[in-house]
């Protein structure tokens, strides 16, 4: 009997969705009359009988109809017992009352499990994410024998966990157990490609035709359920919708969301000298509900920093926290907040490299032309932890550029080809680069050189300016070389007389920093790599033998050291930046010798990145949130990814804009649970109703039987 | 409600050893009771005279007694007035039937009956006979008067108990056609056996003017069928077994047994006989009474 019992359950009953499974052990109760049936035929009196054949007479005139209604009786015990254990075990599923009573084609589920960021949301104690997981288990119980699935993982890039159709449901519950939820946005239209690729290989290879259903397992959120709109997403839904049947099983909060995002962290002074204060400012954002307050944390090194209860007023806040470091070289610094709806946004890691002092190259173009400049690096003559290294362009070569934070190029106007990619490379690896010019400025070389070292639409180098009387403009202090000189109308910026520059033409790749009154620009800037480039259209230095007029009193009006000093500051080496980066965003690492290294993730798998065709090793596959580490053989570099909070948002997306081919009804899921309390079949009440009339039944026909022998 | 035993009680009078105990019991306490109502006897026609009414025979005027007392009386023969009684009592195998509610057996039930029955004639002095049957006849005692026939008739009936078939029809034939002379015949029995059988020998029988009555016993079980409980039932008279769930049955079992009194109190109206069916656990007083009262109203 238990062994048929674990047959029933393992196909009919194993089918359903029960929530109290070990009751189904009281369907064995449902044999009990029938051994008492047995157990009453091995024990009988006995006694002799005269009146015999009357008695045989009875008993082949009725035993048929004893014998029925005896069975009956048993049947209906049975079946009571059956009933009340199953009521008991409380299942939560019924098959579509269509698909009971016809059979249905076989169908292709398309299951579609939303692992953006999102979808770390919790949801009555578990994560959005979870409770899709649940709901995609509870479709395939609600498939049928012959049905098929694919899995795919709606994340940024998608992933297509199972391509090829398989039958096997275990296989696909498995699947689905395993996977992980991605710290990624969504990439929808990449998502319906994927889908669409997956049904034409299904058709192509499948004889039998079958019905798709693509069920998406999301919450809807508009982050990333917005691009539906797109057009590419509007036509591939078009396609898809001509073989197959979309619908949504959603997940959502029932409890008010309350969440606060830690959006950014940003350094206020990039130098990171040591023994300076280093100051934090750190953005919170309101995510969703009233929160009023946060504890913010601070980790160095995994070691308790400090701590700060920040208000919360309006939508987003910034707040400044002071860390205090006495160590030279790279730190972890990790801010965590209380965790709320989302936990994952609600932490932010990023790395900093302390230093003893800055180092400057300066390569002169000719003799002396970089002498103003040094003296605008120091011009006390104090002791300073900048130091400057003044070399004439010739020995370029003999220069180890790794040793500076950045490299300045005073008039220079041509490089050899080694020299250009030797500063490429030096950018690439984050090296600032601030090249300026001369009035022997030999505008073709100068093009060449330039292209060397910075590639893409950058700048077109046009030709020397006529002489006349130029001002600076700095429009609105947009860039932050110039946000210390706003509001600062003393220091000269809008009264520096100008007379010639190098007109130059910027392309897409190039940002203008400041510009003249005739509305050319006179300072770039840009980036190579994970270095950036400063370009200025005159020159930050004056030679002595020179003839020619000047082009301007630059270096000798107010702005001059502090403009040298912003400009370092912008451009000097950011060995910490390209460590840090949002979640799905390329990590660079540092120029190696080797081909390939392995780059361990923060669930602790391990990826092979191979060199392209980029000098650096650059892996793009930070799909998660946190510390992801390159290994080369002992050595190590730490880098982080961080969510992107506009991700987290909780906003729904109104269904009423979706597709109308996109359901949302759950016409072939209806019975799908969402939640407890909303959409669950109270199908217990219904084996209690029929237990009920099974005890009426069997009442009726056992008082019948009696009435009719008295 | 239960009626509270008396001396005439089978389950009181098993307690009696012995039969001739019981029968004198019987008789005796029945005919003492008898005397407080003179009519309820045997018979109406016990006179050996009576006066004469208009449409008599003359040729049974006594002459005597019209000259000694200037009365006409009819003459009655030796022979026409004394009643001649057989007791055939069924002592097959089916009769050792005892119900589990029963103080008695229905064999041990005739054989008080019959012995009682034989003391009541006896003292009326009309002769008796008895018959012992099963599947024929088994034992004869000649009809007589004479109190010695108590003696025999009570031998008969303590021979051993029944361990044989019945077939009652056949020995009401066998009855019928051996008796010699017309009289009463009583048959005590069960009289399971085929009702056409039976009809015939009691056609015979009233063929050959024999009055004719039937006392049918049964036990109580037998009609009420009061099993509860899972039970085999070991046919007696070779009928094999049968188990059965009695509750299930009773009814069914119940219209069988009704159907088959009803035939044969059918058959008996049919044939003038007169049917009694009595209840093992009825006293005999109570059968007597009934058995005798309806004699005096027939």
């Amino acid at each position: 009997m238990p062994s048929l019992v674990l047959q029933i359950q393992s196909s009919v009953l194993a089918q359903i969705p029960w929530a109290n499974t070990p009751m189904l052990w009281w369907l064995l109760a449902a044999g009990l009359p029938f051994l008492i049936h047995l157990l009453s035929r091995t024990r009988f009196q006995e006694t002799d009988w005269a009146a015999m054949r009357f008695l045989e007479a009875a008993w082949k005139r009725h035993a048929r109809r004893l014998a029925i209604e005896q069975w009956l009786v048993m049947v209906m015990r049975g079946l009571l017992l059956a009933v009340v254990a199953l009521a008991l075990a409380d299942p939560r599923w019924l098959f579509n009352s269509q698909e009971i009573g016809h059979k249905r084609p076989p169908v292709h589920w398309m299951l579609v499990l939303d692992g953006t960021v999102s979808m770390d949301a919790m949801l009555l104690g578990e994560s959005r994410f979870e409770a899709a997981k649940k709901l995609a288990d509870q479709v395939i119980d609600l498939a049928a024998e012959g049905d098929t699935y694919s899995l795919f993982l709606l994340s940024d890039p998608p992933l297509v966990l199972i391509d090829e159709p398989t039958f096997e449901a275990d296989l696909v519950r498995e699947a689905i157990r395993n996977v992980r939820r991605r710290d990624t946005g969504g990439h929808l239209a990449s998502m319906l490609e994927l889908i669409q690729g997956v049904q034409l290989d299904a058709q192509r290879v499948d004889d039998e035709r079958r019905e798709t259903r693509i069920c998406f397992f999301t919450d809807l959120a508009s982050t990333t359920w917005a691009n539906i709109e797109s057009p590419e997403c509007q036509r591939r839904v078009a396609a898809l919708a001509t073989e197959a049947t979309f619908q949504i099983c959603e997940v959502s909060d029932v409890a008010e969301p309350n969440d606060v995002a830690i959006v950014a962290a940003r350094l206020r002074d990039e130098r990171l000298l040591i023994d300076e204060k280093i100051s934090l400012d750190v953005t919170l954002r309101k995510m969703a509900g009233n929160a009023t307050a946060r504890r913010l944390r601070v980790l160095i090194d995994g070691e308790a920093g400090p701590e700060a209860t920040i208000a919360i007023v309006g939508t987003e806040v910034r707040h400044r926290i002071d860390l205090d470091i006495h160590q030279v070289g790279e730190h972890v610094i990790e801010l965590r907040c209380d965790d709320d709806t989302i936990p994952v946004n609600d932490r932010f890691a990023f790395q900093i490299t302390l230093r003893d002092r800055l180092r400057v190259l300066i390569l002169e173009g000719r003799p002396q032309v970089g002498a103003r400049l040094e003296l605008a690096f120091d011009p006390d003559r104090q002791q300073n932890p900048l130091v400057v290294t003044r070399v004439p362009l010739r020995e370029f070569r003999n220069q180890k550029l790794s040793d500076f934070d950045a490299v300045f190029l005073a008039d220079v106007s041509s490089l050899e080809t080694i020299e250009g990619r030797m500063l490429a490379d030096y950018m690439d690896a984050g090296g600032g680069v601030v090249w300026t010019v001369g009035p022997n400025v030999d505008i073709p070389r100068l093009q060449e050189s330039w292209q060397q070292v910075v590639t893409g639409d950058t700048l077109q180098f046009e030709g020397v300016a006529p002489r006349g009387q130029y001002r600076f403009d700095a429009g609105e202090y947009l860039h932050p070389i110039l946000s210390a000189f706003a509001g600062q109308p003393r220091s000269g910026l809008s009264t520096t007389p100008i007379y010639q520059y190098l007109r130059v033409s910027p392309g897409d790749d190039a940002t203008t920093v400041l510009s003249l009154n005739d509305g050319n620009g006179t300072i770039f800037s840009g980036a190579v790599g994970a270095g950036r480039w400063v370009f200025v259209t005159l020159p930050w230095g004056e030679a002595r033998d020179t003839g020619k007029e000047r082009w301007s009193e630059v270096t000798v009006w107010p702005v001059f050291v502090p403009i040298v000093h912003e400009t370092l500051d912008w451009a000097m080496r950011r060995t910490h930046a390209q460590r840090t980066v949002t979640v799905g965003e390329p990590l660079r690492f540092p120029k190696l010798d080797r081909a390939s290294a392995e780059v361990i993730d923060p669930l602790g798998e391990r990826h092979v990145v191979v060199r392209g065709a980029e000098a650096s090793l650059v892996f793009d596959g930070t799909t998660f949130a946190g510390a992801y580490r390159l290994v080369v053989g002992e050595a190590e570099w730490l880098a982080h990814a961080n969510v992107d909070a506009a991700e987290t948002r909780l906003e729904r997306y109104d269904t009423e804009l979706l597709p109308k081919v996109i359901r949302t009804d759950g016409e072939w899921a209806e019975d799908v649970v969402i939640s407890e309390s909303n959409t669950r079949l109270p199908l217990y009440r219904f084996l209690f109703a029929t237990a009920l009339l099974l005890l009426c039944a069997e009442s009726w026909l056992t008082h019948r039987r009696r009435a009719s022998n008295d | 409600m239960e009626r509270a035993p008396t001396s005439f009680d089978p389950r009181v009078l098993a307690k009696l050893d012995g039969l001739r105990l019981r029968a004198r019991h019987i008789a005796e306490g029945y005919l003492v009771g008898a005397h407080r109502n003179p009519r309820a006897g045997f018979s109406t026609e016990f006179a050996e005279h009576r006066e004469y009414v208009p449409g008599d025979d003359l040729r049974y005027l006594d002459w005597k007694v019209f000259g000694r007392s200037d009365k006409f009386y009819l003459k009655r023969f030796e022979d026409e007035t004394n009643l001649l009684c057989y007791l055939a009592v069924d002592s097959s195998e089916s009769m050792a039937f005892q119900g589990p509610n029963s103080g008695m057996s229905k064999w041990e039930y005739a054989q008080c009956m019959t012995a009682a029955l034989t003391w009541v004639v006896l003292r009326q002095q009309d002769a008796v006979g008895m018959l012992r049957f099963d599947d024929r006849v088994r034992h004869w005692i000649e009809a007589t008067n004479r109190s010695l026939v108590l003696e025999q008739v009570l031998d008969a009936l303590e021979q051993p108990s029944p361990t044989t078939k019945g077939l009652v029809g056949r020995a009401i034939n066998e009855i019928a056609r051996r008796i010699e002379r017309r009289g009463v015949v009583i048959i005590i029995s069960d009289f399971f056996d085929d009702i056409d059988e039976i009809r015939s020998g009691l056609r015979r029988l009233r063929h050959r003017h024999c009055e004719v009555v039937l006392f049918q016993l049964l036990d109580p079980a037998e009609l009420d069928f009061p099993f509860d409980v899972p039970t085999r039932f070991r046919g007696l008279e070779g009928l094999g077994t049968l188990r059965v769930n009695p509750v299930s049955l009773r009814a069914a079992y119940r219209q069988e047994m009704n159907q088959f009194t009803q035939q044969l109190d059918a058959c008996c109206r049919e044939l003038s006989v007169e049917y009694l069916l009595v209840r093992t656990d009825e006293p005999f007083d109570q059968t007597l009474r009934r058995f005798l009262v309806r004699r005096r109203d027939a």
